[in-house]
């Protein structure tokens, strides 16, 4: 606005204010700072402090917005961007925005911002002097005590990091002993570790020839016997009719066991010996069973059967058990039962019986070998373990003095701790530089709000605030995290959690290591001349 | 607020109503018109004659104004009909059309009129054995046909509505319940008479089918509006296509925008408008409802041939044909109870509505600025860390809402003391700056023997009911919970003593009220509400009443905060559930929407639907209450909000914190502006309410109800008005630097807010925008008051000075309105403690007069600055009188923008100046 171009009206303009109801009460430097008061001169044209433009001296505080920075009106309410300068004598003084005044709030500790309101204000600077005073000094006070603290940490630190790397030096010293050490005992146990296995696997070769043998017994009497269980009308041929009997041949399990279906296995109408031996058994061994009422006809061959192996037999006793105790209930699971025991009790699997027969001892002199690869082995795995930890030991002190402390190591002291902060409803345990965690005091499960992240402060201290994010997923919504805000305490605890958003924690930490050294010396502080 | 936040619930709601998705809505769990068998029955009855005929010889004047008459089913000519018509005040008709005797009453509804309804009298022009024609009001009349039935209204000898033109009339009587063993058994019920079922719930039906459908058209129309509450067009569209318009409070979780769905409240008020006539179809009824819109046209030859001079626009007729807006209505229970509103202007529709329904009172004045809300504000030192945002941040702020988690456990009536442990503290904290705080208190009550009002409730016996006489129960916030019967006048008083100091503990006058899940929201009942079964008081079924159910909760609200004051302060309560006549006693807001681009730019239609059908304060969650709106969004809501009645931020509990500082300092300082602009506005829009109390005209309107004649806005809906003087285009697309303005009106001029640059009528224009932008127009011709002062709240801005912003029109002319009181109390109306000033701009001549010189209201205010938009040319001396004072105040021409600055002008507002310019 071209407000200069009012200045011709001026001598009208002061004559207007007479007549209506202007309410200006001229008090030429209110709202003023002391330190402009050689802007507002009475005597000149007042130039707005931001130079946009220059008007007659009457118009400041006369209650009307002129300056486009509001600095004609320090002591009205008529421009929204200006500034009011509380006096606050005995007390400090401040600005604050000239749209607080005369809005009937006390905002100035003095009252003068409310000079033209019924409200009153009462006085309150002593008092705020007073009470800021003995803040700044409280906390002063608590930053000398915090500082004494964070001093002995940061010590600490140094002697702990020192200390760990004098440690780590000497680690890597053993590793690399170690190491060699680990080299030699490896080749001592590759060296007793060849006529081990040249010993052993003779044996293994013998005992494979002989068990070769007897599975080819046991596979013969099996197709024996079971051509014998087929061929029911002892013909010396197993026809269509005696194999189709036996259901659980059918592969198909949908339709019945057709004739078709019952040829494509036996090749022809009827296999004699020879060729239910070479072409069919193989065939059907598997799945085969014996008709149950043969079984139930012909117990001996049932009680030999169980009888060879122990396994076997206690299978069957532990099934019969169960059969005992099932409730003599409907007839499905009677019928199961019936199914399950008629399967043990006439299966024909030949390679079970193989399978569970035990290699038989070694000689003597495989023994020997044995005993002394052992004894290389166990010298060589005792080194080896030391080793891995050793180079556990190493990463963790790595770890430690890879985690980011603070620029003096002030926070070293939370290395490896954890804190607990009791709420109404959980209980906050957050361990530094790895997660924090809610845990329900009413049971349940609890729930990681975050892993540790970064160093997250301000640009001028970002070790004033943590981050630990990627927490447990919310229900409809994001992964938790939490941010740590540290302020200075004597001790290190957790003084308040929220949850200002949803899945977004907030805690407030007070610990010696975010004392101020600055706060800690500051006799005098820098804001208070006005005292 | 709310939603399924509670991982509980969630599971809960998925087991019982099988919600697949929680992206958006799940529509199965509502009805649609096949699901609902009244409207399957209704929609698709459409004989070729209608058998409903009146006898004209049982014609019968009750009085003037009111006759009546016996209508028939000539099908079923056992069951007789009667039909009444009462001819209204203000150019309105009232058709009322019952069973002669009924084996069970009929519901009607009482709660939505004010008072008595004055009659005027009838001038029956014509009376044979076909039809009546009887002149009312000021040139309007109706003709009933008698066979078969149908009514034709005209406005100015102008054919507008036509009830049963199209044989759609089909009124289902109370009937005995066929006996079971009967084979017509499976026939009765085949279309859902005597018993549903949706989904897993059962709907008893005891008294069988009720329901009523007709054919409301309107003539010579192109557009009808209104029936909120929907998430669509303003202009509403054909359902020709889609399921008709649904008319039932029910809470919809997530739901979608562009559809016929039913929302929270119901209105089944319908208006259309021409650039001849504005008229309007109210049906009086609170059952479920659903309505079909097709736009026809209507052939003249076969229709009503000998009024063929009735028709309006000659230009269409050519080929015979007019354009028709054909309505089916259909509710499930009730009576017919037609109002009909004639017109001719939008004004004069705003009036003849609110005239029967009420108009929105007067609001307090901090009601009007802005509210900070959130699911929810944690503590006593969140709400005042948020209220210290807005100091350190400088943002004007009035009011700022608890959502439920400040109550015991959802009991309400109950603060959650670990956290508010001293609300009374809190509240005078807050009120030293004037501003407010608002509590929601829902009518679900915990179930819960240790809870006072659950107990003294329970005793009493004040719950609702189901069909078998027990306390109904359901799920909701706390739980478990049962229902307040707010239509026993008992209970509606119990509930409203609720609110009182003594029973209410922690409440001081400080803070005010928000009924919240009032549809009622049950979260396991059928459709999410009560089961239609249930019966209220006086033994109506909730199929009758349930769209009223809402509004007596928040009535009885009122009523508490009324008492609770012995009548002095105005209250305040926020309700989202709503039927015709809400607007006499609370606020409302559009409901759970969404942070998404189109759910803003539905805000408009919305409000605008809302605002023709009488809510005039209402608006809509700022920055969407799901998920987490952008900052642009975030910032283009507040932008678009300042301009609408309701301004109110509020967020879901799973969103980010969204306080207008948290998107940087360009953010800030927009949303800053953003509020500050609304806060300048305040005299304008108080003086708006005012007028809407007086004349039922809402603050927000649609365009064409200021350019009734502009036929190029009637379908408008990315732009509205406030009042006659703001036009409004709020920047409404993510990424945009240009929109298109359209400047209503032949011969009109107008002005930008902010640079004055000055706008033709009937001309679009490229405007170029950015963040900065609210593109808003005052109209030449118009004064407005506004208070460039900034101050920290509404309250403690009251009594300072005013700007007059006098945009002149063409002829260099312009007036407007300013009211102030003081701003919460009933002494505006009681002691008439008031001013109503009249601003004139003529012949050089800013005039200040009085229109209610009766009125007087002691303020400070002062006139501090008029500024004249539109000046042609920098004058040589400005003078003012007032009374036998005389000064002249300096002035400041701008070239460029012919703009006239007159500085610090000086007389107060209570007094009668006269400016002139020479």
């Amino acid at each position: 606005m071209m407000l200069s171009s009012y200045v011709t009206f001026l001598l009208i303009s002061s004559l207007f204010t007479i007549i209506f109801c202007g309410n200006i009460e001229h008090t030429v430097l209110r709202g003023v700072p002391t330190s402009l008061h050689s802007k507002y001169v009475p005597s000149k044209n007042f130039s707005c402090l931001d130079g946009s433009s220059t008007i007659p001296f009457e118009f400041v505080n006369d209650d009307y917005c002129d300056c486009r920075d509001g600095s004609d009106e320090p002591g009205t309410s008529a421009c929204p961007n200006g500034q009011f300068f509380c006096e606050n004598k005995g007390y400090i003084g401040t600005l604050i925005p000239s749209h607080l005044v005369g809005d009937g709030v006390c905002d100035c500790c003095d009252g003068s911002d409310e000079y033209e309101t019924t409200i009153v204000c009462n006085n309150t600077c002593f008092e705020l002097a007073q009470k800021t005073k003995a803040e700044r000094e409280a906390k002063q006070a608590l930053h000398e005590a915090g500082v004494i603290k964070k001093k002995e940490i940061i010590a600490t630190s140094v002697v702990t990091k020192a200390t760990r790397q004098t440690r780590l030096i000497e680690l890597e010293q053993d590793l690399r002993k170690l190491e060699y050490e680990l080299k030699g005992k490896e080749e001592l146990k590759q060296q007793a570790e060849i006529p081990e296995n040249e010993a052993k696997g003779k044996h293994q070769k013998l005992w494979e020839e002989q068990r070769a043998v007897r599975e080819a017994i046991a596979r013969d009497n099996q197709m024996r016997e079971m051509f014998a269980d087929l061929d029911t009308n002892n013909d010396s041929l197993v026809s269509i009719e005696e194999l189709q009997k036996h259901t659980e041949l059918d592969t198909d399990h949908e339709n019945e066991f057709t004739a078709e279906e019952v040829r494509s296995i036996l090749g022809a109408d009827s296999v004699n010996f020879d060729e239910f031996n070479v072409t069919v058994f193989e065939q059907i061994s598997n799945s085969y069973q014996k008709l149950p009422q043969i079984s139930i006809e012909t117990p001996v061959n049932q009680d030999d059967l169980a009888a060879t192996t122990e396994a076997h037999l206690k299978q069957e006793e532990e099934e019969e058990e169960e059969s005992a105790a099932a409730t003599e209930g409907d007839y499905e699971e009677d019928l199961s039962h019936h199914e399950a025991s008629t399967h043990v009790a006439t299966s024909l699997d030949h390679g079970k019986h193989i399978h569970d027969d035990t290699v038989p001892e070694y000689d003597d002199e495989t023994k020997r070998l044995i005993e002394t690869a052992d004894h290389a082995r166990n010298e060589y795995n005792e080194v080896e373990r030391k080793v891995h930890d050793i180079k556990r030991q190493i990463d963790d002190l790595k770890r430690q003095s890879d985690v980011d402390v603070g620029i003096h190591g002030e926070y070293s002291a939370f290395i490896d701790q954890c804190y607990d902060y009791e709420e109404r409803e959980y209980t906050y345990r957050i361990c530094m530089f790895k997660d924090a965690k809610q845990i329900p005091k009413g049971g349940g499960s609890e729930v990681t709000i975050g892993y540790w992240d970064s160093w997250c402060g301000p640009t001028d201290n970002k070790y004033l605030r943590m981050k630990y994010a990627n927490g447990a997923t919310c229900w409809n919504g994001p992964a938790r995290s939490l941010t740590v805000t540290f302020r200075c305490g004597i001790e290190h605890k957790t003084v308040d959690v929220r949850e200002p958003t949803r899945c977004e924690y907030a805690m407030l930490f007070e610990t010696p290591s975010a004392c101020d050294e600055t706060i800690a010396i500051a006799s005098v502080h820098p804001d208070h001349e006005e005292f | 607020m709310k939603r399924f936040i509670h991982l509980t619930y969630f599971i809960f709601i998925l087991f019982i109503l099988n919600i697949p998705s929680i992206e958006n809505v799940d529509r199965s769990n509502f009805k649609t018109c096949e699901q609902s068998s009244f409207c399957r029955r209704q929609r698709k009855y459409k004989p070729d004659i209608s058998p409903y005929e009146i006898d004209l010889n049982s014609t019968k004047i009750i009085k003037n104004g009111h006759l009546r008459f016996l209508l028939l089913n000539t099908l079923k000519s056992h069951i007789k009909f009667k039909l009444e018509i009462f001819t209204l005040e203000h150019n309105s008709l009232r058709i009322k059309i019952n069973e002669l005797n009924p084996i069970r009453k009929r519901y009607e509804v009482k709660y939505s009129l004010v008072g008595e309804l004055k009659l005027v009298n009838m001038n029956i022009t014509k009376s044979d054995e076909k039809q009546i024609e009887v002149n009312f009001g000021e040139r309007t009349k109706f003709l009933l046909n008698a066979k078969p039935f149908r009514l034709d209204l005209f406005t100015n000898d102008i054919f507008v509505m036509s009830v049963n033109s199209n044989n759609m009339f089909n009124f289902e009587y109370y009937r005995k319940k066929p006996e079971s063993n009967k084979t017509a058994t499976n026939n009765n019920n085949e279309d859902g008479m005597w018993e549903e079922t949706f989904k897993n719930h059962h709907d008893s039906k005891p008294y069988g089918p009720s329901s009523i459908g007709v054919d409301v058209n309107f003539l010579n129309f192109e557009n009808v509006y209104g029936i909120p509450e929907h998430a669509d067009a303003f202009s509403l569209r054909s359902t020709h296509d889609s399921d008709p318009y649904r008319l039932f409070n029910v809470d919809v979780f997530e739901y979608d925008i562009l559809n016929p769905m039913a929302l929270y409240g119901s209105v089944p008020y319908m208006l259309a408008h021409n650039e001849h006539t504005t008229v309007g179809f109210f049906w009086l009824n609170s059952a479920e409802g659903w309505i079909d819109v097709n736009y026809n046209k209507l052939s003249l030859k076969n229709f009503f041939s000998t009024n063929t001079n009735f028709f309006a626009t000659q230009s269409n007729t050519k080929n015979n044909e007019i354009p028709e807006v054909t309505t089916h209505w259909m509710f499930e229970s009730g009576i017919f109870d037609g109002f009909f509103f004639m017109g001719p202007t939008p004004r004069d529709i705003f009036k003849q509505y609110t005239v029967i329904t009420g108009s929105v009172p007067l609001p307090p004045l901090w009601a009007i600025a802005y509210h900070q809300c959130r699911w929810n504000y944690i503590d006593e030192d969140d709400v005042r860390n948020v209220l210290n945002g807005f100091e350190h941040h400088r943002i004007p702020l009035d009011v700022i809402w608890l959502d439920i988690e400040h109550t015991n456990g959802k009991r309400y009536f109950t603060w959650d003391i670990s956290k508010f442990p001293n609300p009374e503290k809190l509240q005078d904290d807050i009120a030293i700056y004037r501003r407010k705080i608002i509590t929601v208190s829902d009518p679900h009550i915990k179930k819960d023997d240790g809870y006072q009002i659950y107990n003294e409730a329970k005793t009493r016996g004040y719950f609702v009911k189901t069909k078998d006489g027990q306390d109904y129960e359901g799920s909701c916030w706390p739980g478990s919970s049962m229902w307040l019967e707010f239509f026993n006048p008992d209970i509606f008083k119990w509930y409203s003593q609720r609110y009182l100091f003594e029973n209410y503990k922690g409440t001081t006058g400080n803070l005010f009220l928000w009924n919240d899940m009032n549809e009622p929201s049950v979260f396991n009942g059928p459709e999410i509400t009560f089961p239609k079964d249930i019966v209220h008081y006086g033994g109506w079924e909730d199929r009758e009443v349930h769209n009223l159910y809402g509004m007596l909760h928040h009535m009885s609200t009122f009523q508490g905060l009324l008492n609770r004051s012995n009548g002095h302060i105005r209250p305040f309560i926020l309700t989202r559930s709503f039927f015709a006549g809400s607007q006499r006693t609370a606020a409302i807001w559009t409901g759970d929407n969404s942070a998404q681009w189109s759910h803003l730019k539905i805000t408009i239609p919305m409000l605008l639907s809302l605002s023709i059908t009488g809510f005039g304060f209402s608006g809509a969650d700022v920055g969407g209450f799901f998920n987490n709106p952008d900052p642009k969004l975030l910032v283009r809501w507040y932008q678009m909000a300042a301009y609408q009645p309701f301004y109110r931020e509020h967020a879901h509990i799973d969103t980010a914190r969204r306080e207008p500082w948290l998107f940087g300092d360009d953010n800030t300082r927009l949303i800053r502006q953003a509020i500050e602009q609304r806060y300048s506005y305040l005299p304008y829009w108080y003086t708006l309410f005012y007028k809407q109390e007086r004349q039922g005209i809402p603050p927000m309107l649609p365009l064409w109800a200021n350019f009734p004649k502009d036929k190029k806005i009637f379908k408008s809906e990315d732009s509205f008005m406030i009042g006659n003087g703001l036009l409004v285009y709020p920047v409404i697309e993510a990424d945009i630097n240009q929109i298109s303005v359209y400047f209503p009106g032949e011969n009109t001029v107008w002005y930008d807010i902010q640079t004055y640059t000055q706008y033709n009528g009937s001309e679009t224009v490229l405007i170029n925008v950015d963040m900065e932008s609210i593109p808003v127009y005052q109209l030449g011709g118009v004064i407005i008051p506004r208070r460039l002062r900034k101050r920290r709240s509404s309250m403690i801005a009251l009594h300072d000075p005013i700007t007059l912003v006098v945009a002149l029109d063409r002829n260099y002319e312009a007036k407007g309105e300013l009211y102030m009181d003081d701003g919460y109390t009933y002494d505006y109306r009681r002691k008439r403690e008031l001013i109503y000033r009249r601003f004139t701009f003529k012949n050089n001549e800013l005039r200040s007069t009085s229109l209610d010189t009766t009125a007087k209201f002691h303020t400070d205010a002062w006139i501090e600055r008029i500024i004249i938009l539109g000046y042609p040319e920098n004058p040589s001396r400005v003078i003012i009188n007032s009374g036998d004072k005389q000064a002249t105040p300096l002035h400041n021409y701008q070239e460029a923008s012919h703009t006239l600055i007159i500085r610090r002008p000086g007389p107060s507002v209570t007094s009668d100046w006269t400016l002139s310019i020479s």
